[in-house]
């Protein structure tokens, strides 16, 4: 079939089957329906890192032999004196009754410390013997275990209530928590605060947060896409029929992530809010040129638009998706999956975007006419928004506007290429979380929450002598934790709680492991301190015929896997960019014009990048991902600018007029769709998740620049090297 | 490694069928009961405080009684599962299966109008220790009783109290 012939039948169809392609649309919708009756979301905290590399195996054979924290709740019992009898009954009967809930199974408190020691002396009864303030006080100075559990003032108390069994299962842990959270408030009295934290918690929250941000993000890039677009184009009917497209879009990806099993996490959050504005840019694009059209005929003038822009959206979807696609190199399984649902999300976008373009536009001018819906300058954007000064500047000294572009990139590049890693456990949490801030009280005044993890095969009671004595060499004795430390050997075991005793001993009894609390700062310093703990028990002769794992556990994994996997980011974002001139090449048939494309593009990243090297800031998940997806998005003006060259058939010969003539044309669209890439991610500003506001900071920040660039350094570059004859100087 | 609070598990499995042990109200008892008091985690750790929580069905010719149920001390917690088969006249026998030994343990006894005494048919094995195990228990009232279980190694005098518990219903 010719192309005129397809096109023909398609109008056809939208003049004759009109409902019958709306009644694909409505099936197409119930089944993205479906699909999003089954999305659902993750923290991504330990996900993130599922990865190939030797951390993490490391990490997964202890969490198989060993139980660890990551399935802890930790619970903070604060403001009086535990030796008196009130405080210690409420912390007693929070103790007790939280056991009946669903998941909780164990405790580990100072109640339940009695097994590990003198039975006599650290016995907490109820109601307490009148010396019980006095016992606790020496017990404290001879037993790090009851120096973890009790501060030196004995009014804050610990206790952890491990549920391993459903701290990865989202629904199960939700109502667990809750149920322990309705607990504290039932229970604290008597001066008595009860604060949860721990993983579960910190997962939880991280969770909810998550559920509140994506339906806040969208609505917010909803209402400011509807917004912009009825400003722009002047018509609230405009704007409605504009935004339908976009809601779409987002209707149709929600869907599909939830048919593919894709969640939602800290990774992924940001991606419908991005295919939102991507699409309402498109949208957008289509509605301005649907209103240069004749009005007539509905079908024919939505048709010849969508024709006519969208090589520009596909092209421009393709390029962004390659940025995703480029994330699929990432050894990280979760942003692996963020690249392929990135791909997945921007092609299907695109195709919603035409297939409702069309049918809403065609069905509207059916019932309201072209010439009532586009009359006057509806549909036309202002003049205002061709920022006309930006390419006039830059045509007055195009050279000049090319030398400084070159330079930058070049400057910043190099200090882009210097940015460090940098990762926190705690990144995506606010620093005044209550659940962190409990946390860091704990550590203040009892011991650090965080451990590094030695790993060892026990030949007999001896050997674990030995690596706890070789581990207390090198790090302060105090802090190291084994079956050792609790100086009564294997023959407690029997005594002490199960969930105690499987941190120290694999069940099978062929692995024990070695201790050392540490006070979590962030990736940097956890790597720090674990190399050199693994230089020391590397080179200590105590150790030579023993076989001791290398040190692991969530800190220790997370900070060299991080470290790794946002090296990798780099690798991603440079294949990104040769992906997207090889496609722009490959389009347009001009390898010049591709690679010139490029520059306006790379340049505000790369200014970005060197920014969060002299801010200190570093390289996080969030700014890695940011710049690379948000590089493919910025083509997408470049491809529009190219797309109207081509239209106009200048693109072998760009002159300063010709460059001219397509900015004018298109630079009203690429700036309503920059104010709706900025405006639609503000609301990001106002996200539950730290790393979610980051992502839109450096998202809008790149948005903006990459429009200056756009203005400013593409018609230059285009002018000056793009054409065959020499540049001239002054555009008309 | 043995696991602690394997006594709990087999007191559990008297503590439901007794509160409802009066004639004919051992098996028509059904609902939530809830126990308050001291229970040791093992059979030689000294008494704590604990509690237990059940529920019971009937069948529905009330000759058989299930329970399921759970109790806890500061350190841990142990579920079961059991059934009661009423016999002849005011005789009473149970089987029991508890997570925590994953073996199932007979019992028999008598019951009247004030309690109910149950003994252990077999020694109960915990930690490579036998035992004979009794339980007392004495009604204080229309949805209240209180449970006593003691402990001994075959041959010796002394019993050890390792359950001390006062049941009402929620």
């Amino acid at each position: 079939m010719t192309r005129s012939n397809w096109q023909a039948r398609l109008l056809t169809l939208l003049k004759t089957r009109l409902a019958m392609l709306w009644l694909g649309f409505a099936a197409a919708t119930a089944v993205a329906l479906l699909g999003l009756l089954k999305l659902t979301f993750d923290d991504g905290l330990i996900r993130v890192f599922e990865s190939n590399l030797p951390w993490y195996a490391q990490y997964s054979e202890f969490r198989d032999d060993f139980e660890s924290d990551a399935g802890d709740v930790v619970v903070l019992f604060e403001g009086a004196d535990f030796a008196q009898e009130a405080p210690l009954r409420v912390v007693s009967d929070f103790l007790l009754d939280a056991q009946f809930i669903e998941g909780v199974g164990a405790g580990i408190s100072p109640l339940s410390l009695r097994a590990s020691m003198d039975s006599t002396t650290l016995l907490i009864q109820i109601p307490p013997p009148p010396d019980l303030a006095q016992r606790l006080d020496v017990e404290r100075a001879q037993s790090m275990n009851l120096a973890r559990l009790m501060s030196a003032d004995r009014r804050m108390m610990l206790a952890i209530l491990p549920i391993p069994e459903v701290a990865e299962d989202m629904i199960t842990r939700a109502r667990t928590l809750e149920a322990l959270e309705n607990l504290t408030r039932a229970h604290a009295k008597d001066g008595v605060t009860i604060t949860l934290s721990g993983y579960p918690v910190l997962r939880e929250r991280m969770v909810a947060g998550l559920l509140r941000d994506i339906v806040f993000l969208n609505l917010v890039g909803t209402i400011v896409g509807f917004v912009v677009a009825t400003l722009t184009l002047r018509s609230f009917t405009l704007g409605a029929l504009t935004v339908a497209a976009p809601a779409t879009s987002l209707f149709w990806v929600l869907g599909m992530l939830g048919h593919l099993g894709i969640s939602i996490n800290v990774i992924t959050i940001t991606l419908p809010v991005l295919v939102l504005v991507l699409a309402t840019s498109d949208a957008l694009h289509i509605s301005i040129d649907i209103a240069k059209q004749g009005r007539d005929d509905p079908a024919r003038s939505t048709l010849r638009a969508v024709r006519r822009i969208a090589p520009g959206c596909i092209l421009a979807a393709i390029t962004t998706a390659c940025a995703f696609g480029a994330l699929t190199l990432s050894r990280s399984a979760m942003i692996s999956d963020l690249g392929l649902a990135g791909a997945l999300s921007t092609t299907l976008s695109v195709l919603a975007v035409l297939v409702t373009q069309t049918l809403v536009f065609t069905s509207a001018g059916r019932r309201f006419s072209f010439d009532r819906l586009f009359a006057g300058k509806r549909g036309t954007p202002a003049h205002l928004l061709s920022l006309r000064a930006l390419p006039r500047l830059s045509a007055r000294a195009p050279r000049v506007t090319i030398a400084l572009a070159l330079t930058t990139l070049v400057a910043t590049t190099g200090l882009f290429l210097t940015a460090e890693p940098r990762y926190s456990l705690y990144n995506n949490l606010d620093a005044d979380d209550p659940v962190l801030s409990s946390l860091r009280r704990a550590e203040a005044k009892l011991a650090p929450v965080s451990a590094l993890q030695v790993p060892f095969e026990v030949v007999d009671e001896t050997t674990i002598a030995i690596v706890h004595d070789a581990v207390s060499r090198h790090v302060d004795p105090s802090r190291v934790l084994s079956l050792h430390s609790l100086d009564a050997g294997a023959d407690s075991l029997d005594s002490l709680p199960p969930a105690l005793t499987r941190r120290m001993i694999s069940a099978d009894g062929d692995r024990a492991v070695v201790s050392v609390l540490f006070d979590y700062v962030d990736a940097a310093a956890t790597r720090r301190d674990t190399d050199a703990l693994n230089a020391a028990l590397a080179d200590d002769p105590a150790l030579a015929d023993l076989t001791v794992a290398p040190t692991t556990g969530l800190s220790v994994m997370s900070s060299y896997v991080s470290e790794a996997v946002l090296r990798e980011l780099n690798l991603s974002f440079a294949v990104a960019i040769l992906a997207s001139g090889l496609l722009i090449g490959l389009w347009l048939r001009v390898p010049r014009l591709a690679f010139l494309a490029l520059v306006p593009n790379v340049l505000p990243v790369t200014i970005i990048g060197a920014g969060l090297v002299l801010t200190g800031k570093g390289l996080e998940f969030s700014s890695g991902l940011a710049l690379t997806v948000t590089f493919g998005l910025a083509v997408d003006d470049t491809v529009h600018v190219l797309n109207r060259l081509r239209l106009n058939g200048a693109l072998h010969d760009p002159t300063p007029s010709a460059v001219a003539r397509a900015l004018h044309e298109v630079a009203p669209a690429l700036v309503v769709t920059s104010i709706v890439l900025t405006f639609g991610m503000l609301g990001t500003f106002l996200a539950e998740t730290p790393t979610v506001i980051d992502f839109g900071a450096l998202s809008i920040s790149v948005f903006v620049l990459a429009l200056v660039a756009d203005l400013m350094v593409l018609p230059a570059l285009l002018s000056v090297l793009g054409g065959r004859s020499k540049p001239r100087r002054g555009l008309p | 490694m043995t696991i602690r609070i394997r006594i709990l598990a087999l007191t559990l499995a008297l503590l439901a069928p007794a509160a409802r042990a009066e004639d004919a109200t051992l098996f028509t008892a059904t609902g939530a009961w809830q126990g308050e008091g001291r229970i040791a985690p093992s059979a030689t750790a000294p008494l704590e405080r604990g509690r237990c929580r059940v529920d019971v069905s009937q069948s529905a010719d009330a000759t058989q009684a299930d329970v399921i149920g759970k109790c806890v001390v500061a350190g841990g917690a142990s579920n079961v599962s059991m059934r009661f088969v009423k016999g002849a006249g005011t005789s009473v026998r149970a089987g029991v299966w508890s997570a925590a030994t994953d073996k199932t343990v007979q019992f028999a006894g008598r019951s009247d109008a004030t309690g109910l005494a149950m003994t252990s048919l077999e020694p109960i094995e915990v930690d490579g220790v036998t035992y004979e195990a009794r339980v007392d228990v004495d009604f204080t009232g229309n949805d209240a009783f209180t449970l006593k279980q003691i402990l001994r190694e075959p041959g010796d005098d002394g019993w050890r109290l390792i359950v001390d518990m006062s049941f009402s219903q929620n």
